[in-house]
């Protein structure tokens, strides 16, 4: 006579596998997998050397240690990190007589998936692998994310300190070395009129306690400029473009307020400053100082160096 | 090298201040039990009142400096430091309770030490950081700067179109908060030299309010299945989107994941109602607390507090249906008369928060390069966009299995299909009603936008989906719950005797 016992909250049952050993067997607790355990065994340990072996590759790439020039097998860390705890795992669950007590429990746990995984219906399996799935694409963006940061800080400090860098064969300026350029040109406090694209509301964040203000004329450009975004072309593939209608509809639809003349809108604002700022032309990109007595007056635009 | 990690300590310090005092508060007004037996449920209660606890928190830091901010127009120097003392004097009160908590349940913590470690990552993760994500800067950070600069609203700042301030009219609670975070770094940056402004860490602000979400997440799994809340609070916590640092997720600085914990918790705390045969005013203050904490921190609070209304509706009517009693009955006028109780309550509490940001916000003018959205509800744009729907489908397809969110949309979209073994529940129906006329709303938004599609699409969805993500993940939950799953059993001889 048999009977169905459920397990207790610990996991710890008195069924003993045929293969476990004599001290599992006094102790009462579950042993390794049965079978061809040997055979898991192997291939769990060779996945695990194997992710090891391309994480390491990786993290040179990463830091810069891999010579240039010789053929790469990964670039990223994340997935071979993976593999490596997945066949680390699977080498611990299928160990014959573990001496330790939380591989004993690391190998109840696997017991009671297995147990539970076999009397699921359909449904309940597809949720399983769904939540595996889910379990997967996450630990990997955790195990990912040391690198990202890393990747990030040093392209920071790379577009930081040239003025300009080659994308797709054309030249684009740097935002950020700019944006350190206004810091130190430009005093806190001081009025500036941005003449630039939609990255002005990060530099207006940046350059604070520095006031920026966008002249009229950039205010109706960027009305009209929704959609005109190097990233979203880029993403889009071009399909961004097919969207332009909305602006001149919009554009048409809310014709312009009149613009203030230049020298009025500058006096009013007390601005000292125009920052000039194009992503596609680096060569443009300037900070300019109005001379109070006549700049302002007469509404002309005078430059001076960049350092004070 | 000092003065940054000061600054960084000086963060977690202040956001510790915040959560006990919520804590502090909590307990003296809905008046924490002490608990006497360590089940999951009772753990479950723990991790919830943790969260409500962060949110209350935020909420008394927050309401204050809103209040004088609408009155004086700017914040000073008296005003920061007296919501500080105030709030140091009552976290000092919640101390000896918290501890005490705790202690209580140290010994059932096995199951949540992968929380635990997680959280400690991302904690990490949210200290070495700054704000990196477009709004995080453009939208609230500048807001943050400016008020804690001690300038008025009613200025240029705020006033002048040509100031280069995005979205000058957005509501102001996470600026607020995030400016008394300013304040006070740049308190310590002066006295150690550092340079002002620095937002390194920041994030950490926004982890209160991930935790918040998880934690919330875990208490009702508890509450739908015992003993799964810290397994599946993780499967949720470690979702990329809840705290990666790209735009847009948790740890940008965008304020979708503090938006999302307050409609998460209204939303839990008033699904509670219509399940009442008597009606509370615990579950009813909190939830209403956490919708007008909704209401100002986004514009989509307007969309959440009428969701919400909408789903007490319908769980009223699903409740007195599934009761099957004749309208003319007592108990049925019974149900009638609370559901249309609450739903007069929650409007009665709401409705003034959007007199009052109409008052704060209603002069500052929009900015010139905005367009109005009631515009496009004209018969000639709409005809011009009568194709949209194809590209918005297609999208929302392609966002829902985007490894950002993991599998959950998946999980959560198959499980719904499958037999349930115990009936639908009014809470269950207020949960899913409200993610349903969300989710049409922000729809919808996308339907008849008046900017490029593409734009939108690209900037705005995935922020928008993780308004409700949250809510779609409980009522993932609650129906995963539900499905008459076979339980393990192993067979072994029985003893003899």
């Amino acid at each position: 006579m048999r009977e169905n016992i459920l397990l207790d909250p610990s996991g710890v049952d008195g069924c003993v596998s045929r293969s476990a050993g004599r001290g599992n067997e006094r102790r009462g607790r579950l042993a390794a997998l049965p079978g061809k355990s040997w055979l898991f065994t192997f291939v769990c340990g060779l996945l695990a050397l194997l992710g090891m072996g391309l994480s390491a590759q990786a993290s040179c790439v990463i830091l810069g240690v891999y010579p240039s020039g010789k053929p790469l097998l990964v670039k990223h860390v994340g997935w071979p990190l993976m593999v490596t705890v997945f066949g680390l795992a699977g080498v611990l669950a299928a160990w014959q007589r573990p001496a330790w007590n939380w591989v004993r429990r690391w190998q109840t746990v696997i017991h009671r998936a297995l147990d539970f995984w076999k009397i699921q219906p359909w449904w309940g399996r597809v949720l399983i692998i769904v939540g595996i799935g889910h379990g997967l694409i996450s630990v990997g963006y955790l195990l990912n994310c040391p690198e990202d940061l890393f990747r990030q800080y040093q392209e920071i400090e790379e577009f930081a300190s040239t003025p300009s860098r080659l994308f797709a064969g054309q030249p684009v300026a740097n935002l950020e070395y700019h944006i350190l350029r206004y810091r130190r040109v430009i005093p806190p406090r001081a009025q500036i009129a941005y003449r630039g694209h939609w990255e002005a509301m990060i530099v207006a964040y940046r350059l604070y306690p520095r006031r920026l203000f966008l002249l009229p004329e950039d205010v109706q450009r960027l009305a009209r400029a929704w959609g005109d975004h190097r990233w979203l072309e880029i993403k889009t593939k071009g399909a961004s473009r097919a969207d332009a209608w909305t602006d001149e509809y919009w554009a048409a639809r809310h014709p312009p307020a009149e613009i203030p003349p230049l020298g009025q809108f500058l006096a009013d604002r007390h601005i000292e400053y125009i920052i000039r700022y194009d992503e596609n032309h680096p060569e443009l990109c300037q900070v300019v100082r109005l001379t109070p007595e006549t700049g302002l007056a007469r509404g002309h635009v005078l430059q001076e160096g960049t350092q004070r | 090298m000092i003065g940054q990690c000061g600054m960084i300590v000086l963060t977690w310090l202040w956001l510790a201040v915040v959560w006990l005092s919520g804590w502090a508060s909590n307990s003296l007004l809905v008046g924490f039990r002490s608990r006497q037996s360590l089940s999951g449920n009772e753990r479950g209660n723990l991790a919830g009142d943790l969260a409500t606890a962060f949110l209350t928190g935020v909420l008394a830091c927050v309401l204050p400096l809103y209040v004088i901010l609408a009155i004086a127009g700017r914040l000073t120097v008296i005003a920061f430091s007296a919501v500080l003392f105030i709030q140091f004097v009552v976290a000092c009160l919640g101390v000896r309770s918290l501890v005490r908590e705790l202690r209580h349940h140290a010994g059932g913590v096995r199951n949540w030490s992968g929380l635990v470690g997680w959280a400690f990552m991302v904690g990490l993760l949210a200290s070495i950081i700054p704000f990196w994500g477009y709004d995080a800067q453009a939208i609230y950070g500048l807001k943050a700067k400016v008020l804690a600069d001690g300038l008025s609203i009613y200025g240029p700042d705020f006033m002048d179109p040509y100031r280069v301030h995005y979205w000058n009219n957005y509501p102001l609670l996470v600026p607020l908060l995030e400016a008394q975070a300013f304040f006070w770094r740049n308190q310590w940056a002066v006295l150690t030299g550092q340079e002002l402004w620095n937002d390194l860490a920041m994030p950490v602000l926004l982890w209160g309010f991930i935790v918040a979400l998880v934690l919330q997440v875990v208490a009702t799994t508890e509450r739908h299945w015992p003993g799964r809340g810290p397994w599946m609070g993780l499967v949720f916590a470690i979702t990329p989107m809840l705290w990666r640092w790209t735009e847009g997720a948790g740890l940008s600085g965008s304020v979708d994941v503090v938006f999302a914990s307050f409609v998460l918790g209204a939303v839990l705390q008033l699904s509670q109602l219509p399940e009442m045969t008597q009606f509370r005013w615990g579950p009813f203050i909190q939830g209403v607390l956490f919708l007008i904490g909704a209401c100002l921190t986004k514009q989509e609070g307007a969309i959440a507090a009428g969701a919400v209304v909408g789903a007490l509706g319908a769980a009223t009517v699903w409740k007195i249906w599934k009761a099957k009693e004749p309208l003319t009955s007592e108990s049925a006028r019974r149900g009638i008369l609370s559901g249309v109780r609450c739903l007069l309550l929650v409007s009665l509490f709401v409705v003034p928060v959007f007199f009052f940001l109409h008052a704060v916000h209603g002069h500052m003018p929009a900015p010139p390069y905005s367009r109005p959205y009631l515009a496009a509800f004209h018969v000639d744009w709409l005809c011009r966009v009568a194709d949209r729907p194809l590209t918005v489908g297609a999208f929302a397809g392609n966002e829902f299995v985007n490894n950002r969110w993991g599998l959950l949309w998946l999980l959560g979209t198959f499980s719904l299909f499958l037999p349930r073994l115990r009936p639908i529940a009014a809470a269950t129906v207020f949960c899913r009603v409200y993610f349903l006329l969300v989710l049409a709303a922000y729809l919808g938004i996308f339907l008849v936008t008046p900017y490029p599609l593409q734009f939108h699409l690209h900037t705005a969805f995935a922020r928008l989906m993780f308004h409700i993500f949250p809510v779609f993940v409980i009522i993932t939950i609650e129906q995963i719950a539900s499905l008459p799953w076979k339980s393990t059993a192993l067979r072994r001889e029985p003893v003899a005797g």
